[in-house]
């Protein structure tokens, strides 16, 4: 296929004719001349415009500095021929940076091309904005470009496309994109039927659900469902099947997703998962022929694995998979060695025991010397990462033989793991010494500061450690050869501890003074600064050579570096004082180092930029990842609080008093379609009373929606269904519900609701409920759909604690014999309240039964008082009891209620219940 | 050889087609065989769009290769998964570009 451009084709055929550099610059800047020559003299048409852009891009992209053009690249942009705006964009997006000044002049050709009704100019400036992706871009365009995502009339490959620069911004900036408020309207796009939208909004989700966990939990589900129905079901197109595999990049973000959440408690969520690891691990027992279908296969496997770990370090999958890694590492294929020794890894990372690791200890170890560099960094890692008190001593010992011959790359990098090894693993103290010593001494310049800072610390805070220490590195300091960070460490050892082992014949204070003065010569001047200050202390420990270290001083006041100067003067000076207290207690031996991070793991996790992945795991053991997690759940704690404090803010004080329920302001009642999250869909709360003491009726209704209930209870155990009428002459779609869990109260669906009901049609969908132990108050349920724009319902579910009790009959002495074993005191409670209804006795009656407690008749002596008894059922806290009495003063409009249960939470909860529905319901 | 070279945070995921190294950077974080099956279903579509495609190709077209590149990774993400929409999409712009080329041979007719 020939360029349509001839000028551009022979100019390329030239360049390639060139066969020396020379040659080729000289025919380029014959043709720069030439082209800002052109441009210069302007009047040029569009066609010609485009095919200077594109030589000046073609040079470009060989690696020349291109100075100008971009103002006719700009002027294309506005071209009315698409192949010329087309070159435009490409000039643009190639010759601009992020930062550049010149994008602030594309910006409105860009939106003006956003606006256009032709998709393809659509297109061309979305890819301009992901390309270059400016701050100016992100808050002028991100609006434009979110309305592209979400419009109906959007076809989906512009909503792709504007999904990926959304993400692009939202990366680079994202203080300006209002991710939580756009959060339900981008979940939604999971729905979509097309697999390529799917895989977009997945891409954009995974980055803005990493920042905003809670906004974005209902995606957790929808991609469960996703997954069940890919790998599970079998439910995809045919176009989607690569190399016999469907789908496998929706699969891997979809499976990455879901290790961005904590495990959910789920259920039906957790069975179903569960499913789709087995499945994913079944296939993938069998390595493929094909490249492409091998690479497929094990792209998911890999991430489902992570996964697994992620969810359960303990569970059968993760055995299973522990096992399949164990035939990876042993792999021909390098990509294989490399994914599994990485994967390992993280489970090394993760897990309680490292055993089924440690049984590949001697092929990892051999991995060090695997022929591609890329296996041995991984196994360098697992080394690390698996290392224990047990193993520490072999692993610690290859490492350092590895390092004599490791590439200089990774030299440093693993000077700092044996350092941090060789700490945390030591249970002899001449172990450590020797290591450390050993790993000064060998790896020399690839040893940072903070290895031997370390070591210094660690010997001065152990006191067994010093003489040790002081007699080690005296020895170190003899042989002939010796690094300077050796002798840095041996001048502060011994100037602290040397008088240790003075008295050892060959370490007497001279030997020693010799010693360390033999290197002194071939040391930096940071090193000499530091060697002064250790005969200084030779002086205090060792009066007897204080003539031969006052030569060294004497001479030092005269050298050209002032630091040096200065500290030989100072220690002159003290050291020649009549009397020796200055001496002695500037010399004081130091005092411990305070315990703070080790400089070593520091250095070790340098933070990553905010928006790019995060890593669900760090390199290291379970200790450095629990860590880890306590840091991100103190942050994620933070955000809860702040949600928190929203929600009492909105929602007053509701769980303390339900009657609050019915005075609730909610923001002046603006017809926003979106609820903030803690408050209920204004409107709803009139249905609510009567459903407390009825199984079944309507839940919440408008103009579009019709939500009916209906529920069955035994014991600790209940059913609830949720029926969805579409009042409307088009399909709802995207029909979502997601339960706002309380404590103590388990609400579980074993599937999602169809996402459409087609017009003027109903759906249903099941929970099952789960009592564990006393609760108090309801949960929400929110529910949002399309249907013209999006609308989020949030209603209270009529779940409260009663509904777990079962009426019991008892005969009058059984009932007073409980009534007085509870007794008074807290678990008792007694109002007296006005009605605000006109009491009818009967009506009354249904109203206790609805609360679940049996009517004892002829108990109470006056018959128009009601006497009840009831149990209250849960799975985890076992049985309560639960009695009440109401007398009602029909005359005067009053009641006095009085609950006695063997529990005091349950019976101010009962009291909650009871009264507010007794005061307002009339039936 | 492994396709993935590590460099410092980020890692470079290679293939070899021929004469021609393609490859990508990405995070150290990112699942690496993902990005090379990316990258073998961009050789796919240059393939199909050039049909039985070649350096000289690729080099004398290099702008149709950034479009194709464009249509099928946005953002460093990939954007769609099916060969047949994306080649469809191309197809559509190219389209586009031959209509203004036979516009332009009019015009210059006329004039």
């Amino acid at each position: 296929m020939a360029s349509s451009m001839r000028g551009l084709t022979v100019f390329i055929a030239d360049i390639r004719n060139c066969r020396v550099r020379e040659l080729e610059e000289k025919r380029i800047n014959k043709e720069m001349a030439n082209i800002r020559s052109k441009f210069k003299d302007g009047n040029l048409n569009g066609y010609q415009k485009k095919k200077y852009v594109c030589k000046l891009l073609y040079m470009y992209i060989l690696g020349w500095d291109i100075d100008f053009g971009h103002m006719e690249a700009v002027n294309l942009i506005s071209s009315n021929k698409y192949s010329e705006k087309q070159i435009g964009y490409l000039g643009v997006t190639l010759l601009m940076h992020e930062n550049s000044d010149l994008t602030r002049l594309v910006i409105n050709s860009i939106r003006k091309d956003l606006d256009e009704l032709n998709e393809i100019y659509n297109c061309l400036a979305l890819h301009a904005i992901a390309n270059i992706g400016g701050r100016e871009m992100a808050e002028s365009l991100s609006s434009d470009v979110h309305r592209l995502l979400i419009s109906p009339n959007s076809k989906s490959f512009v909503k792709k496309k504007a999904a990926l620069t959304l993400l692009r911004l939202y990366r680079k900036h994202p203080e300006v994109i209002p991710a939580t408020d756009w959060a339900e309207r981008i979940i939604m796009l999971m729905d979509q039927s097309d697999l390529g939208v799917t895989l977009c909004a997945m891409s954009l989700i995974m980055a803005l659900a990493q920042d905003n966990l809670d906004a974005y939990l209902g995606c957790y589900a929808k991609a469960v469902n996703r997954l069940s129905k890919i790998i599970v079901d079998k439910e995809y197109p045919q176009d989607y099947v690569y190399y016999k595999v469907p789908i496998p990049w929706l699969q891997v973000k979809l499976l990455r997703l879901l290790q961005y959440y904590p495990p959910s408690d789920d259920r039906e969520i957790q069975k179903k998962l569960h499913v789709i690891l087995q499945t994913i691990i079944n296939n993938s027992q069998e390595a493929q022929k094909n490249v492409q279908h091998n690479n497929a296969q094990n792209a998911v496997l890999f991430e489902a694995i992570n996964l697994a770990i992620h969810l359960d370090t303990e569970s059968q999958i993760v055995n299973q998979a522990a096992v399949l890694l164990g035939r990876f590492i042993i792999s021909k294929e390098t990509n294989v060695r490399y994914l599994g020794l990485e994967t390992m890894a993280h489970l090394a990372a993760c897990v309680d025991s490292l055993e089924p690791i440690k049984k590949h200890q001697d092929t990892i170890l051999l991995s060090l010397r695997d022929k591609d560099i890329s296996v041995r960094r991984r196994g360098l890692d697992l080394l690390y990462s698996m290392c224990d008190v047990t193993n520490a001593k072999v692993i610690v010992a290859e490492l350092l033989r590895y390092l004599n011959i490791a590439d200089y790359a990774l030299r440093e990098e693993m000077v700092l793991k044996i350092a941090i090894l060789t700490e945390k693993f030591a249970t002899e103290y001449q172990w450590y010494v020797d290591i450390m010593l050993q790993l000064i001494s060998t790896a020399g310049d690839h040893v940072g500061e903070e290895v031997w800072y370390r070591v210094v610390q660690i010997v001065t805070n152990n006191e067994e450690l010093q003489e040790y220490a002081a007699r080690t590195v005296f020895s170190h300091l003899k042989s002939p050869s010796c690094h300077e960070n050796l002798v840095k460490v041996g001048g502060y050892i011994l100037g602290e501890f040397g008088h240790l082992i003075a008295n050892i014949p060959e370490a007497s204070p001279q030997e020693q003074f010799r010693a360390i003065h033999s290197k002194f010569g071939l040391c930096t001047l940071q090193t000499r600064a530091l060697l002064l200050t250790t005969y200084f202390k030779f002086v205090n420990l060792f009066p007897e050579i204080k003539g031969e270290i006052l030569q060294v001083f004497y001479q030092y006041r005269h050298v050209l570096d002032s630091e040096l100067q200065q500290r030989a003067a100072e220690y002159v000076a003290i050291t020649t004082m009549p009397i020796d207290d200055l001496l002695q207690s500037v010399c004081e031996e130091m005092p411990p180092f305070p315990e703070r991070e080790s400089a070593l793991l520091s250095r070790l996790h340098q933070q990553h930029s905010d928006t790019e992945d995060k890593r669900t795991w760090i390199i290291g053991g379970k200790d450095a990842n629990k860590e880890r997690d306590v840091a991100r759940l103190t942050l994620t704690s933070r955000n809860n609080s702040m949600d928190n404090k929203v929600k009492s803010e909105t929602n007053g004080n509701d769980d303390i008093d339900l009657v609050g329920l019915e005075g609730l302001k909610i923001n002046n009642g603006d017809q926003l379609s979106t609820t903030p999250p803690g408050s209920v869909t204004p409107g709803s709360e009139k249905f609510i009373d009567r459903l407390l003491f009825t199984a079944e009726g309507v839940l919440y209704e408008d103009t579009r929606i019709l939500i009916g209930i209906k529920s069955e209870y035994h014991g600790n155990i209940g059913r609830l269904a949720l029926y969805f009428v579409n009042r409307t002459q088009t399909n709802i779609t995207s029909l979502t519900t997601a339960i706002e869990n309380i404590s103590d109260l388990i609400i579980t669906t074993p599937q999602p609701p169809p996402s459409i009901i087609s017009q003027a049609n109903q759906t249903q969908q099941l929970f099952h409920i789960e009592c564990k132990n006393v609760f108090t108050g309801m949960p929400n349920v929110r529910i949002s759909f399309i249907s013209g724009t999006l609308h989020t319902i949030v209603l209270k579910l009529p779940v409260v604690l009663s509904k777990f009790n079962d009426p019991i009959q008892l005969n009058g002495s059984e009932f007073f014999a409980r009534w007085k074993q509870i007794g008074a005191g807290p678990r008792e409670k007694q109002v007296v309240f006005r009605s605000n209804v006109p009491i009818n006795l009967s009506g009354v009656r249904t109203i206790i039964l609805g609360f679940k407690f049996e009517i004892l008749e002829e108990v109470d002596p006056n018959p128009t008082n009601i006497v009840g008894a009831s149990v209250l059922h849960t799975s985890g806290g076992g049985m309560f009891g639960c009695l009440m009495r109401l007398e009602p003063n029909i005359e005067a409009q009053m009641y006095r209620l009085t609950v006695r249960t063997t529990n005091e939470v349950v019976t101010n909860e009962i009291c909650t219940l009871l009264e507010p529905r007794l005061a307002n319901e009339s039936i | 050889m492994c396709n993935v070279l590590e460099h410092g945070e980020h890692k470079v995921i290679y293939k070899r087609y021929a004469s021609l190294y393609f490859a990508a950077g990405i995070d150290c974080e990112e699942n690496e065989l993902y990005v090379l099956e990316v990258i073998h279903r961009y050789v796919q579509l240059l393939d199909e769009f050039f049909g039985n495609v070649c350096e000289l190709d690729i080099i004398y077209n290099f702008d149709k290769a950034y479009y194709v590149l464009d249509e099928l990774v946005l953002a460093g993400e990939l954007q769609e998964p099916g060969k047949k929409s994306v080649i469809k999409h191309i197809n559509a712009f190219e389209n586009a570009c031959q209509l203004d080329i036979v516009t332009r041979n009019v015009e210059n007719s006329i004039v």
